[in-house]
């Protein structure tokens, strides 16, 4: 019994420090490409809705009124076709060609890669801090 | 003593205990750690085949190649079979294992992974540390990192890289667990935990113990310290005075500051604070490493000397004193001190007695003028502990009883008022005269009781009468005395009509320490309707200018004048003066001495009214006088 109460909360503080963890990358990669106030985003992850702090972004129904999306994968979101695309899964970075960059997770540590030539493309310029996350190509 | 010795066994007993348990607590952790270390090397064992296994594989299929990396990602086949040999090594503990190579940005990228579902080849991976990653890339043994603790195991990664010719090419990254086994799951853990909850309550009781011991040791030493001049006080005198106390190796001095109630009183009370902490500086720089100071009253300090110290220490201590100067308000203070000494207390029975005889000795260095040290000797003592004793037994055993001689009103023929003089039968019948003792019972209670006893003794008389007035003598110094003051305030509160019966008669035989607040407290009873007379006039210090200090509604001229009145003329004129003088200022003017008829016609011829004296009344019990007229 007294091994099942440490275990359940133990797993509650582990995956409230791992969702603290994602929400600071999620939010320092979104701040890496946000450009102006007022920035608005599209996510299909539930969980991102929870996490990230409400006070400092705006979440919005759809991607026609996104500045940028944040997509885990589901059914290709094709009204997302013409915004940046943060991805969730490193995969998704083939399946949106729109798409700059991904946060995921890989072999329990949490990975940031951002594509040169699409940020090229949609004219981001990250700061020097990102250099190490920046890739040439999408494997 | 035996009281510190509890305390400081208990804090013995816990530290004691306290290393015990860490002892233990440290031996267990040891243990455990040396069994964590015994199930990781096993582990570690299995993972080092595997990079052996590996290795010689590479060696075989990629011997042609001269770059391996370059052998596993041109041929597809071989890195599949490089991933199989990973996931052959997944298991229940072994959460990841995969391969990766550091790219010319010093990236780390998959060169194989044994995952069910594998990483691209190629792709990045962030390490959690790189630093360490690093470090063990370029390094030719293993690095194991410990990277989370859980409740019953542990999370570790093992790095092991793969060399060629002193040339990392590539590291095997395994993540794995361990659980921690039933020994140390069951048996060193919950006895740690038991051992750190005991060493928690043990810690704590420490501090308690500690902490309070501490707050002991200070409130006893407050207790023992007088809080304004930081001397021992009476509470530590009667802990260092017990039965064991060598009294043989000691000297006792009682110490009194010379005037202090003047002090007090002409720079109020807080300069009277300033020179009791000066000299109790003084005093505490002078004491030897055996000596002892305490404040035993207000300004006493009662000195206990170790043997053939007190003499020395003393003249140094009056000589200190003497010479030391408080500047308060541009005013400069000096004051000196009292001193008397007992070198003999083996002969006491009691520390009580020690201290009445430092206090006798005390008592004859004031009378002797003060500012010097008296010691302490047996004759002193016999006279005055028997002269004490007559007295003190005569109020206890009411022996005390009062004369009364009649002062006459020649205008009338009548009693003027009775003067109450008091007397003590001894216990052989003998009648004893207050020339007798009240000198010597001066500055005590006693003096205080036998005053008291007089006052009640009259008014038992007088009272009930209700016919004659009479009065009680007092010292001036009485006036300073707030027990006897309070006592007349009461007893003529009490009995209202007092004040038309009761006079006193106020005798100056000493200089008057502070005759400021005598002059305010003669003044508080004249207020109250009380009548009072200088006695003694034209003797010692009661003369011309005390009748300038204090409005004295009688003044009676003393008897060496009045004898002379016979035979000397200027006696005659010198009352003359007198009774022009009050006249003026409205004093009643009594003569005393009046042993003759011829003394009598004199002073009747220069218009005395009111006499006193043997040829008039002899002191007696039944308020008997002569009456001239009918004897005549």
């Amino acid at each position: 019994m007294k091994y099942l109460v440490l275990l359940f909360f133990s797993s509650l503080l582990l995956s409230s420090e791992i969702d603290k963890i994602e929400s600071k990358i999620i939010m320092s990669m979104i701040d890496a490409v946000n450009t102006h106030k007022g920035f608005s985003i599209y996510t299909n992850s539930q969980k991102l809705k929870n996490i990230l702090p409400a006070q400092m972004v705006v979440f919005v129904d759809d991607c026609s009124g996104a500045d940028i999306a944040i997509l885990e994968k589901s059914k290709i979101e094709k009204n997302c076709m013409d915004i940046p695309i943060i991805t969730l899964e490193y995969d998704l970075l083939k399946k949106y060609p729109n798409s700059i960059g991904s946060f995921f997770w890989q072999k329990g540590r949490p990975n940031i890669v951002f594509i040169k030539s699409r940020l090229k493309n949609q004219n981001i310029l990250l700061d020097s801090a990102f250099d190490e996350f920046i890739e040439e190509n999408i494997w | 003593m035996v009281k510190n010795f509890h305390y400081w066994l208990y804090v013995t007993g816990i530290f004691s205990i306290l290393s015990m348990i860490l002892y233990l607590y440290i031996s267990f952790s040891k243990k455990e750690n040396e069994m964590k270390e015994n199930i990781i090397f096993n582990k570690l064992e299995t993972i080092l085949i595997q990079h052996e296994k590996i290795e010689n594989w590479l060696y075989e299929e990629c011997q042609e190649n001269q770059n391996i990396q370059e052998c596993i990602l041109m041929n597809p086949e071989k890195s599949k079979m490089l991933n199989t040999m990973l996931y052959m090594t997944i298991n229940q503990d072994i959460s990841y294992s995969f391969l990766v190579f550091k790219d010319e940005n010093n990236r780390y990228r998959f060169l194989a992974d044994g995952a069910s579902e594998p990483a691209r080849v190629m792709q990045k991976i962030d390490t959690d540390n790189k630093k360490v990653w690093d470090e063990a890339y370029s390094s030719e043994e293993g690095t194991l990192i410990s990277s989370n603790k859980e409740t019953d195991g542990l999370w570790l990664t093992y790095l092991s890289p793969f060399a060629e010719n002193n040339q990392a090419y590539m590291m095997l990254v395994t993540d794995f667990s361990i659980s921690l086994d039933d020994k140390i799951k069951n048996t060193i853990s919950p006895i740690k935990e038991i051992l750190l909850y005991i060493l928690g309550i043990t810690i704590v009781i420490f501090v308690i113990g500690i902490f309070q011991t501490i707050m002991y040791f200070i409130a006893r030493k407050e207790s023992y310290t007088d809080q304004l001049t930081g001397l021992n006080n009476r509470n530590y005198l009667r802990k260092v005075i017990d039965s064991r106390f060598p009294y043989d190796k000691y000297d006792i001095a009682i110490v009194d500051i010379d005037f202090f109630k003047k002090i007090n009183d002409q720079y109020g009370h807080d300069t009277g604070d300033i020179v009791l902490k000066e000299i109790s500086n003084i005093f505490k720089k002078i004491i030897g490493k055996n000596d002892f100071v305490f404040r035993y009253g207000g300004e006493e300090f009662l000195f206990l000397f170790k043997k053939n110290n007190a003499e020395k220490l003393l003249k140094e201590l009056m000589y200190r004193v003497r010479e030391h100067v408080i500047n308060i308000n541009n005013q400069t203070i000096q004051f000196t001190i009292s001193v008397g000494v007992n070198k003999n207390l083996y002969r006491c029975k009691h520390f009580t007695d020690m201290v009445k005889t430092a206090d006798l000795a005390l008592y004859n260095a004031k009378r002797s003028g003060r500012n010097r040290i008296v010691y302490y000797s047996e004759e002193i003592n016999e006279e005055k502990q028997s002269n004490f004793q007559t007295v003190q037994s005569a109020i206890d055993e009411n022996r005390v009883f009062c004369e009364y001689q009649a002062i006459i009103d020649t205008s009338s023929d009548c009693v003027f008022k009775y003067e109450a003089l008091v007397r003590i039968k001894d216990t052989d019948g003998t009648i004893l005269y207050p020339n007798s003792f009240l000198e010597i019972i001066k500055d005590t209670n006693i003096y205080t009781d036998l005053t008291k006893k007089v006052i009640d003794i009259s008014i038992n008389k007088f009272l009930d009468l209700n016919v004659h007035k009479f009065s009680i003598n007092l010292g001036l110094q009485d006036f300073n005395n707030p027990e006897i003051v309070n006592y007349v305030l009461k007893v003529i509160e009490k009995y209202p009509k007092l004040i038309d019966l009761m006079s006193i008669e106020v005798l100056e035989y000493d200089k008057v320490d502070d005759e400021i607040s005598c002059i305010s407290m003669v003044k508080l009873l004249q207020d109250k309707g009380l009548k009072i007379a200088l006695d003694d006039f034209g003797s010692g210090y009661a003369n011309f200018s005390t009748i300038l200090s204090y409005n004295f509604d009688f003044i009676k001229i003393d008897g060496s004048i009045i004898r002379k009145v016979i035979e000397d003329d200027k006696a005659v004129k010198m009352v003359q003066s007198i009774l022009a003088f009050a006249q003026v200022h409205d004093i009643i003017v009594i003569c005393e001495f009046v042993y003759s008829q011829e003394v009598y016609e004199v002073l009747k011829s220069i218009g005395v009214e009111y006499m006193q004296g043997y040829y008039l009344s002899k002191p007696n019990q039944d308020l008997k006088w002569n009456n001239l007229h009918m004897s005549l």
